[in-house]
């Protein structure tokens, strides 16, 4: 039993056999495919079809009803396979080529001596392969090389030609089940043969293939390299985003930024006392860990980045993911600019305390400065600006001790001379800095013509690191005779009073016209002016 | 489909060259057979128009075609070069068939062939007696 299936052919109407059917159709097909390049393809079939219903109303005279596949093959033999046809002539291969726009650039690795460039080159050309490679050596020779640039340039973009149906787009034939069937039968067709030739074609071909492999080898060798080498760069980057991953995890733990940590007296110590972060009325914490959390994500992004380019099978990171990380370090970096804007915005400005002691020493009597340290507190009492956490006197309470000091001479055209103490500190405004600089414990002695100041101050521990001090501005005026202390050495800020001597300490001066004149050196100048002589 | 596509591959490879080279050959041969096939179908259209199975009748008898499917191109070919036209004629119990008639241009053709062949016959055979005989 078989199924029948009813067709039209040429306005006729037919019962055939379901396998007489494919075996009519597959004919059809492969005479559309075979005539695919035929101006008046459509009129070819037509008549073909007619011809064909013709000779099927022959078989149907007596009292058959069905066309079965003998009558098929019978009537394929009568009109012969579409190859049989002979259309092969000049026309035939001037559409051909006109047909070749849909042709695609493919590396035909078969018929390759290197990559298959030329010959892929020369399939979509239509040319002999023969013609392209003469050209790419001509080029080469004439450009002293530099199409083999060129060359290596198209070998990595054009890709190769790998299925069959991008080797029918190679060489322009259409890619359609029929062609594919015309393939096969093809390919049943002349299998004896070929494995006939085989040898042959082997012997012929053993010089190309001697080059194009070491070509293929050189190929895979330098894909080797460049693997192996991304894996090295991978764990370059591997080695140094852990290690800043670590060094951010570290210094969180460390500081307790994140809160988590709780000790709020490190980070009081350390970052706690950024200036102006505290005062922009954001919390340290949240400074910290978005400051850390900015850091951090890029690190892992490209710890995570590097990971994958050392173990290929390694699963992708899921979106979420990275649309996540990203968006939180959007927001740190947002959240650190604005608060940077914010308190860069603010002004600091300066507040001060200041005493004035006006000197009225008797006239002739010289004035004596000397700075007095506190061995309690430091080795160094006589160095300026040195800063440190100690005990206080009693050795209860921690203070800041602070040998900010600045002396600086003036002169003035007033009748007494005055000593200006101004204890001074910064901050955002003036009165909170004036409360700050209320602050500073500063001690000095004026006893008589005896001027003795303290080289240090103490103050809360708290203002590690801010800045603030003393400045004495001490103002003479004219024919004053001064002796200062050489422990007040470091503490001068304006020496260019005192030009004749590098270190005008232990002698006395007097002060004329602008300038301090060695009262007490002039007699050694002179000693030494006369040993010279 | 694997073994298939393998054949396919195979066929490339292997014949692809070889068939080029053969295809030179046939493709002389299958001019001069077309050739002689569009002499003979104007031919048989000189005297009375006829459809394409009286065409056939005449050339298979003169064991010109082998296989019947070799004609349609041909026919319109000429067709499309003018030297054929064709009328639709109804037919009892099948498709309708197309009669094809030599235009003038197609007779004029034909007749300058005609010429032609003669003096080629007579040349050949002159080259072929004369080179029997020796």
């Amino acid at each position: 039993m078989n199924k029948t299936i009813d067709i039209n052919i040429a306005s006729q109407i037919f019962h055939l056999d379901e396998n007489a059917y494919i075996a009519l159709k597959n004919y059809l097909d492969a005479i559309k495919a075979y005539l695919a390049k035929e101006e008046s393809q459509e009129e070819i079939i037509q008549d073909i079809e007619a011809r064909i219903a013709e000779l099927f109303i022959e078989r149907m005279i007596s009292d058959k009803q069905v066309i079965n596949t003998e009558d098929v093959n019978e009537i394929i033999k009568i009109m012969g396979q579409p190859e049989e046809y002979d259309l092969s002539d000049e026309d035939d291969k001037s559409t051909k080529t006109r047909h070749n726009i849909h042709k695609k650039l493919f590396r035909d690795k078969k018929n390759s001596y290197i990559s298959g460039v030329s010959a892929g080159l020369a399939h979509y050309m239509g040319i002999d392969v023969v013609w392209v490679r003469l050209i790419w050596v001509i080029l080469t020779l004439f450009t002293t090389g530099w199409f083999i640039l060129i060359y290596i340039l198209l070998w990595i973009l054009i890709p190769e030609a790998r299925t069959t149906a991008e080797k029918l787009a190679m060489k322009g034939e259409p890619i359609n089940l029929s062609n594919i069937e015309k393939k096969i039968k093809e390919g049943y067709d002349n299998v004896s043969e070929k494995i006939k030739d085989v040898d042959v074609k082997k012997h012929s071909k053993g010089a190309q293939n001697n080059i194009s492999d070491f070509f293929s080898w050189l190929e895979g060798f330098i894909i080797t390299l460049g693997k192996v080498l991304l894996k090295i760069v991978g764990v370059f980057i591997l080695i140094f985003s852990g290690l800043g991953l670590l060094g951010i995890l570290l210094s969180a733990l460390g500081i307790g930024g994140l809160g988590l940590f709780g000790s709020t007296e490190l980070y009081n110590s350390t970052l706690g006392n950024i200036d102006g972060i505290a005062l922009a009325g954001v919390p340290s914490w949240l400074f910290i860990t978005a400051a850390l959390t900015a850091g951090a994500i890029p690190l892992l992004l490209i710890f995570i980045f590097s990971l994958k380019l050392l173990f290929n099978n390694l699963k992708s990171i899921s979106k979420p993911f990275i649309i996540t990380t990203v968006s939180i370090w959007v927001i740190s970096i947002a959240f650190l600019t604005i608060t940077g804007i914010n308190s860069s915005m603010r002004d600091f400005t300066s507040g001060e305390i200041v005493d004035t002691i006006t000197l009225k020493p008797k006239d002739q009597d010289t004035l004596f400065f000397k700075m007095k340290g506190n061995l309690n507190y430091t080795v160094f009492p006589f160095k300026q600006n040195r800063e440190d956490i100690v005990y206080d006197e009693n050795n209860k309470n921690l203070v800041l001790y602070d040998s900010n000091v600045d002396v600086k001479f003036y002169r003035t055209t007033d009748r007494d001379a005055y000593i200006r103490i101004a204890k001074w500190a910064y901050d955002y405004d003036v009165d909170q800095a004036r409360e700050k600089a209320g602050l500073i414990d500063y001690e000095y002695n004026i006893k008589n013509n005896q001027i003795v100041f303290d080289s240090y101050f103490i103050t809360s521990k708290e203002f590690k690191d801010r800045s603030m001090g003393v400045d004495l501005d001490i103002y003479l005026p004219e024919n004053t005779v001064i002796k200062m202390d050489e422990n007040m050495e470091d503490f001068i800020e304006n020496y260019f009073y005192f030009s004749e001597l590098d270190k005008p300490f232990n002698e006395y001066f007097n002060l004329k016209d602008d300038k301090f004149e060695c009262v007490s050196c002039l007699k050694k100048n002179d000693t030494i002016g006369n040993l010279n002589e | 489909m694997y073994v298939s596509l393998f054949k396919i591959l195979l066929y490339e490879v292997l014949f692809d060259e070889i068939k080029n080279e053969i295809m030179n050959i046939e493709n002389t041969k299958a001019q001069m057979r077309k050739g002689i096939l569009e002499y003979c179908i104007l031919s048989i259209l000189k005297n009375n128009d006829a459809y394409v199975a009286e065409i056939l009748v005449e050339l298979k008898a003169a064991k010109l075609i082998v296989v019947e499917g070799t004609i349609y191109p041909l026919l319109t070919r000429l067709k499309n070069a003018e030297l054929l036209e064709y009328r639709w004629e109804e037919s009892t119990g099948g498709p309708p068939r197309k009669y094809y008639k030599l235009t003038d241009e197609g007779t004029k053709f034909l007749n300058e062939l005609s010429s032609s062949w003669k003096e080629l016959q007579v040349s050949v055979k002159t080259i072929t007696t004369k080179n029997n005989q020796s």
